[in-house]
C-alpha cells in the first residue's frame, strides 16, 4: 500500500512536471486552477467525513490512531491539514525514523507550525554520504511528516564549499 | 509518512498574486499600461509594465500598446441617422482597411459590420477618423437620449470595453434603466475631464 502511494504520488509530480513544460502560461494557470479547486473540494469531503464521525459518536481517540495508522488516509488528510495528531507529535516520529536511518543524533530544538528547528551535535553524512544528502533527508521526511511546516532550519552543518573555479581554455589569437 | 507533495500547493487557498506585467513578469501599480496581442482582437488585451508599454509604441510587431490619449472633436456635427448607427452609442475600431463597430449593452459588446460609406462619411466629418490608430484605439459616438447631433471621441480601446464592462453590470431592462444611464453620463464626464 505504501509502495503505491509513493508511487501515485511521484507520477503525479512527473505529470505535472511535465504539463507545465508542454503548455503556454496561460493554460499552465488554468491547470492550477482546476487543480486546486479538485484538491480543495475533496479535501472539504474528507473534513465533513470526519466531522460526522465524530458527531455520530465516534471516539476521537481511536479515530486518530485509525487514521494515523492507514497510510492513505493518514496522507491525504495531512494533505488537507486534517491529520489528528498534532504538529509536534507527528515531527518528533519523523526524527526518531531519522535517527535510526542516519545512525546520527538528531536533536528537536523547536517543533511547531511556523518553524521546526533541528539540531546535529555530531554533524551530519559520513562515509557515502555527504552532509547535503543527509540534511536533504531530513527536510523531505519533516516536510512529508508536517507539511503545515512554514520554515525547517538544522543547525550544526558545515558551510556549503566554495564552488571550485574551472580552468577554460584560453581563446587562440586569429592568425 | 507519504508526502503527496506535488498537491500540497493546490491544497491551500492560491494565493493572492501582486500584480505583475503579463508579458514580461515584473511587478506593476495599479496605473499600468496595457498591451494588445493584434491577432487576438479583444481577447488579447494584457497588462503591461512601463518599459513593455515604451517596446511595443511603435506597432510592427504581434503586440502593440495601447495608446494613452483621448481626443475630443469638438465640432463634430453628424446627426444619429446619418451615421447609420441605430442606437445612442457605438464604437469603432480599425483593422487592417476595415472597421468592425461595436454597441455596448446588455450582453457585453454586439459586434457589426459598418454599412457601406459609413466610414468615408466619418473620415470627411472628423479629423479623428484619421488619427485613429488600428486596433488599440476607438471612435467613440455617443449621443444622449434625444439628442440632435452625436460627440464624437477617439479614446484608448481598452477605455471602450472598459465602458462596454461598466454598462453591462449596471444594465435592466431593455433600455438600460437608470444605473446605465447615470454609468454612461459619468463615463463621458470623466472623459471630458480627461481630454
Amino acid at each position: 500500500m505504501t509502495h503505491e502511494i509513493e508511487a501515485e504520488a511521484a507520477q503525479i509530480e512527473r505529470i505535472l512536471d511535465e504539463l507545465r513544460a508542454m503548455v503556454d502560461p496561460a493554460a499552465w494557470l488554468r491547470v492550477e486552477h482546476a487543480l486546486r479547486i479538485t484538491t480543495q473540494l475533496y479535501g472539504a469531503g474528507l473534513r465533513h467525513m470526519l466531522e460526522h464521525a465524530i458527531a455520530a459518536g465516534s471516539d476521537r481517540d481511536v479515530l486518530a490512531v485509525l487514521a494515523d495508522g492507514d497510510d492513505l488516509l493518514a496522507s491525504l488528510l495531512l494533505l488537507h491539514g486534517l491529520h489528528p495528531l498534532a504538529t509536534e507529535s507527528r515531527v518528533r516520529r519523523a526524527v526518531v525514523e531519522l535517527r535510526a536511518e542516519l545512525g546520527q543524533e538528531i536533536e528537536i530544538i523547536v517543533a511547531g507550525k511556523q518553524r521546526v528547528s533541528l539540531r546535529a551535535p555530531d554533524g551530519l553524512g559520513g562515509g557515502a554520504m555527504s552532509a547535503r544528502v543527509a540534511e536533504s533527508i531530513i527536510r523531505r521526511a519533516v516536510e512529508a511528516a508536517a507539511p503545515e511546516v512554514e520554515a525547517i532550519d538544522i543547525a550544526g552543518l558545515p558551510p556549503p564549499p566554495e564552488p571550485p573555479l574551472v580552468q577554460l581554455r584560453a581563446r587562440k589569437e586569429a592568425p | 509518512m507519504i508526502g503527496l507533495r506535488a498537491l500540497v500547493p493546490y491544497a491551500k487557498p492560491a494565493p493572492v498574486a501582486a500584480p505583475a506585467c503579463e508579458l514580461c513578469g515584473a511587478p506593476i501599480g495599479e496605473a499600468h499600461r496595457h498591451v494588445i496581442e493584434l491577432a487576438h482582437g479583444p481577447r488579447g488585451v494584457r497588462c503591461a509594465c512601463g518599459a513593455c508599454g515604451i517596446l511595443f509604441d511603435r506597432g510592427g510587431s504581434r503586440f502593440r500598446t495601447v495608446p494613452d490619449r483621448v481626443l475630443a472633436d469638438p465640432a463634430f456635427a453628424l446627426a444619429p441617422t446619418e451615421l447609420g448607427i441605430p442606437v445612442g452609442l457605438a464604437f469603432l475600431v480599425r483593422s487592417g482597411g476595415t472597421t468592425l463597430v461595436g454597441y455596448p449593452g446588455p450582453a457585453g459588446i454586439t459586434d457589426a459590420e459598418l454599412a457601406e460609406g459609413t466610414w468615408e462619411r466619418l473620415v470627411a466629418a472628423t479629423p479623428l477618423a484619421r488619427e485613429l490608430v488600428d486596433a488599440v484605439e476607438a471612435l467613440l459616438v455617443y449621443g444622449e437620449r434625444g439628442a440632435q447631433r452625436l460627440e464624437c471621441y477617439l479614446v484608448p480601446v481598452t477605455r471602450a470595453y472598459e465602458l462596454a464592462a461598466r454598462l453591462r453590470a449596471s444594465w435592466q431592462g431593455i433600455a438600460g434603466g437608470d444605473a446605465a444611464h447615470a454609468e454612461l453620463a459619468g463615463f463621458f464626464a470623466g472623459l471630458r475631464g480627461a481630454r
